[in-house]
């Protein structure tokens, strides 16, 4: 109990911490809010209209430790101010729009990966010296040394553009009605496949890897032969008593990975499109858009501090070593 | 592995979850109509539910097709159409200013328009200084509904000139509804009520439309259906541009002639009229940016041509000395004025004879120094963003060095770029102007000293007097007289330098609908962007007989 009051005392602080470089840091840029869409509105605005905007924006001329203290009172009531580039759309509203496209993606990329990618290292350690784990490996490791977003491109080129399988971007037709009718469901899918292969394809290697390797490790162990003496079917040896204890730092990458998921696969969103938290950020940051920047930040802060903890708990849950420390 | 698995296929069912009810509640509307008109005026990502046509970014079509100004002028030529309002005069040596409404106009939810509307519009404007973006309260003293169509707007002081943002940029909301929002500045009005010839239909993040109107009062538009579809970027915009899945777009296209038209020569077509000015501001608070022959030397080694060919892929033909926006501002140009007046000459023998003749002198780096020893060595501020301006940036660089002028090309982002433009902390920075239907707006936002515009800082009583001329004055020849004598002072005093002329994006496909303005034809602003001209041309719009 005293390992998990200290770990969330911890989480606390740097949740704090996060919070408040989340604030200072955008007030440090040159500029503000108006002056930044005046700028961006040349010609459609004039610039009598710089008064009326810093109005608007609430652009307050008083002291920092006043607007931080307001900033934080309005954090508790869940309020992320507006957003500059969706005027007067408020943050927590666009975040929410964004999210469950990223959960979705990235989501379900990173647990198909995991999955995929931790078996598939058993698979590989089980038969190694065969041909399967001189092929697996090799593969994987190839198609994660590529640069995500170049895959992005790549197969945005190859199967959208040059062949025309799949579409070109966004997360569904522009023409069709969001529904749960199977017409709908297809194109989500279809314009989720490039996506999720991109980032599918760069990270399976690296799950793959750590699990061969603790597999490799375990496999030597004396318990293991001892097991084989005893005439256990390989089946239940690799699963139960090899794969079970070497799939610990997996699942601690796997809790850490959950939280990275929030942060959106940046560089594929952009690359197609998708609607989601990445994309977000990538038009945020274009715009200037620091209130945006700054909920998007606090978002991605808070889900990979969360995963951390959550990581820690589970971690002395499963490893006695860690709790005694 | 077993409870791992149950995990992650729970996670995924409550992912998929999530995103399945936003979605649902996204839209809910019919089957498209035939032939909807495909409108793109800029790429923007995913759209948010803002119809609300004060706020400064209120989606494509809510100002235009939805709600209406009291009358449209024209940018591109001189001339107004009446649209809310009939007709306008002034009185009162230019403080009073009345106009005579519209009969039988209603709104979409079938109330009618009258002039407590308007009034109520403007007392809008005054209760809320963050939705005035055009300031009208600055010099505006009251306004009153004479009778049910006739409203008179009074004056602090003479100023015809605001006419244009009083009767032409400023959208007619309903009172009966507008009444009722407690907040109007961050309202985002979902369903807008209009006076326009267009409804919303339905809306998503990814695509909104509008349909006609049947009872619009200048009679049901020949456009069923207009639809706004969201593009991420410029280049995925422009492959369904050239793709003939947009009819009518307002982007960028590098190489239009080839990307955009020769693939479909008789349908696809492009016009990009000139619509402000591009300026390298000067700032004269800097003692040698200050003196005459140092902005003549620096205009007359500026290749326009060269900037206009390689920097803007030839879309941007060289500016006028005068500041006028040419052709648009054709009637407004004095007549008189010698042809060095009117349009740049590239002549870098002459920047150097200036220079020497004022006494400045190359120093060992040969770069010109002032009689009194300073390099003329600046730093020239600009967007990063703006690529192409980035580019003109470098092609000045190199010209201005070889007469024996030194620019540093600071690149900046939005925030920081216009901070040092506005407060004066920069020495030279390439921007736009603020145009208007007259050369007045562009003068007055660029010369008057009270103007936040007036980045260079200048001030001449001239000047001053020639934009207040104006402003007191509704009779034409008058005001064409004061725009003739800051056309002058443009032209050899050079408050800042003109360097092309910024244009309007308009790209146009003629398979589904035709009657587009056209060169010989700028019936109206060609832009989809243009907030109020979209009206225009919508209604100027017919299918094609097949």
């Amino acid at each position: 109990m005293k390992f998990v009051a200290q770990r969330f005392l911890f989480l606390l602080l740097s949740v704090w911490a996060a919070i408040t470089i989340n604030f200072f840091l955008p007030r440090m840029m040159p500029g503000n809010p108006a002056e930044v869409m005046l700028a961006r509105y040349q010609g459609k605005l004039n610039p009598q209209a710089l008064h009326a905007l810093a109005l608007q924006f609430g652009i307050s001329h008083q002291p920092l430790w006043v607007q931080y203290w307001s900033y934080l009172i309005s954090l508790l009531h869940g309020n992320l101010g507006v957003s500059v580039s969706y005027y007067p759309t408020p943050v927590t509203t666009v975040i929410a729009q964004s999210l469950p496209w990223t959960l979705a993606l990235a989501g379900t990329a990173t647990v198909i990966s995991v999955v995929a990618g931790t078996w598939l290292g058993v698979i590989s350690a089980w038969h190694r010296g065969t041909i399967v784990d001189d092929i697996l490996p090799i593969a994987t490791t190839v198609s994660s040394a590529i640069p995500y977003f170049w895959m992005a491109l790549l197969l945005l080129y190859l199967f959208g553009f040059l062949l025309g399988w799949f579409p070109l971007g966004h997360a569904y037709s522009t023409i069709m009605v969001p529904s749960w009718s199977a017409g709908f469901v297809g194109n989500l899918l279809a314009h989720a496949i490039l996506p999720l292969s991109t980032i599918l394809i760069s990270s399976l290697g690296g799950w793959l890897m750590s699990m061969r390797n603790n597999m490799l490790h375990i496999l030597d162990d004396d318990f293991m032969t001892f097991g084989e003496a005893r005439g256990l079917s390989s089946r239940r040896l690799v699963y139960i008593y090899a794969a079970r204890n070497a799939i610990l730092p997996n699942l601690t990458g796997f809790s850490m990975a959950l939280g990275f998921v929030v942060s959106g696969a940046l560089l594929t969103e952009i690359v197609f499109s998708y609607p989601g938290l990445g994309y977000q950020l990538f038009t945020a940051v274009e715009n200037e858009d620091y209130p945006l920047m700054q909920g998007l930040f606090l978002i991605i802060a808070l889900a990979v501090l969360l995963a951390n903890f959550i990581t820690e708990l589970i971690y002395a849950r499963l490893d006695p070593r860690v709790r005694e420390e | 592995m077993k409870g791992l698995s149950r995990i992650a296929v729970a996670g995924v069912a409550a992912i998929v979850g999530t995103a399945g009810l936003s979605a649902c509640g996204a839209a809910a509307s019919q089957k498209a109509a035939a032939a909807p008109l495909v409108v793109l005026p800029s790429p923007i990502g995913s759209y948010s539910r803002n119809f609300n046509p004060f706020s400064p970014t209120d989606l494509p079509g809510t100002t235009g097709l939805v709600y209406q100004d009291l009358f449209y002028f024209n940018p591109l030529k001189s001339q107004t159409y009446p649209m809310l309002g009939t007709s306008f005069a002034w009185s009162g040596h230019g403080t009073v200013l009345t106009v005579h409404l519209r009969k039988n106009v209603k709104w979409t939810n079938g109330q009618p328009f009258n002039a407590d509307d308007v009034v109520y519009t403007f007392d809008l404007l005054k209760r809320y200084p963050a939705l005035d973006t055009n300031g009208i309260w600055k010099v505006l003293s009251k306004v009153k509904a004479v009778n049910s169509d006739v409203v008179t707007f009074i004056f602090k002081a003479p100023n015809v000139p605001y006419q244009w943002y009083v009767l032409g940029e400023t959208p007619i909301i309903d009172q009966a509804l507008w009444k009722q929002v407690s907040d109007p500045v961050k309202y985002g009005n979902p369903n807008p009520v209009g006076t326009g010839p267009y409804l919303l239909k339905s809306f998503s993040p990814q695509v909104y439309s509008f349909s006609a109107n049947a009872s619009y009062w200048g009679g049901k538009p020949k456009v069923p259906t207009v639809e706004y579809p969201a593009y991420t970027s410029n280049s995925s915009a422009d492959l369904a541009l050239s793709r003939g899945k947009i009819d009518w777009a307002g982007l960028f296209i590098p190489n239009a002639q080839k990307v955009y038209v020769k693939p479909n020569p008789k349908q696809n077509h492009y016009w990009f009229p000139p619509n402000y000015i591009v300026i390298l501001y000067t700032n004269l608070k800097n003692p040698l940016l200050a003196q005459l022959p140092v902005r003549q030397a620096i205009s007359l080694a500026i290749n326009r041509e060269k900037i206009d060919k390689v920097g803007e892929y030839g879309y941007e033909n060289p500016s006028s000395p005068t500041g006028l926006i040419l052709p648009n501002n054709k009637a407004w140009l004095n007549p008189s004025l010698p042809p060095q007046d009117v349009s740049f000459s590239y002549n870098p023998a002459k920047a150097v004879s200036i220079l020497k003749s004022a006494g400045y002198k190359k120093n060992a780096q040969g770069i010109f120094t002032s009689p009194s020893g300073q390099p003329l060595s600046f730093t020239l501020n600009v967007v990063s963003s703006a690529t192409d301006w980035v580019s003109d940036a470098s092609i000045m660089q190199s010209e201005l060095h070889n007469v024996g002028i030194k620019l540093t090309v600071n690149q900046e982002q939005y925030g920081a770029f216009y901070g040092a433009l506005k407060s004066g902390t920069y020495q030279l920075a390439i921007w736009g102007s603020s145009p208007g239907p007259t050369p007045y707006y562009l003068y007055n936002a660029l010369l008057s000293p009270s103007s936040i515009g007036n980045y260079e800082h200048w001030n001449s009583s001239a000047t001053n007097a020639a934009l207040a001329q104006y402003s007191a004055s509704s009779n034409l020849s008058v005001q064409k007289h004061a725009m003739y004598a800051i056309e002058h002072t443009m032209a050899t005093q050079l408050p800042s330098i003109p360097l092309v002329n910024g244009p309007n994006w308009y790209e146009y496909n003629t398979s589904q609908y035709t009657g587009w303005p056209t060169p010989s034809n700028p019936y109206s602003n060609v832009t989809p962007a243009s907030a109020f001209g979209t009206t225009v041309v919508l209604m100027h719009l017919h299918p094609v007989a097949k």
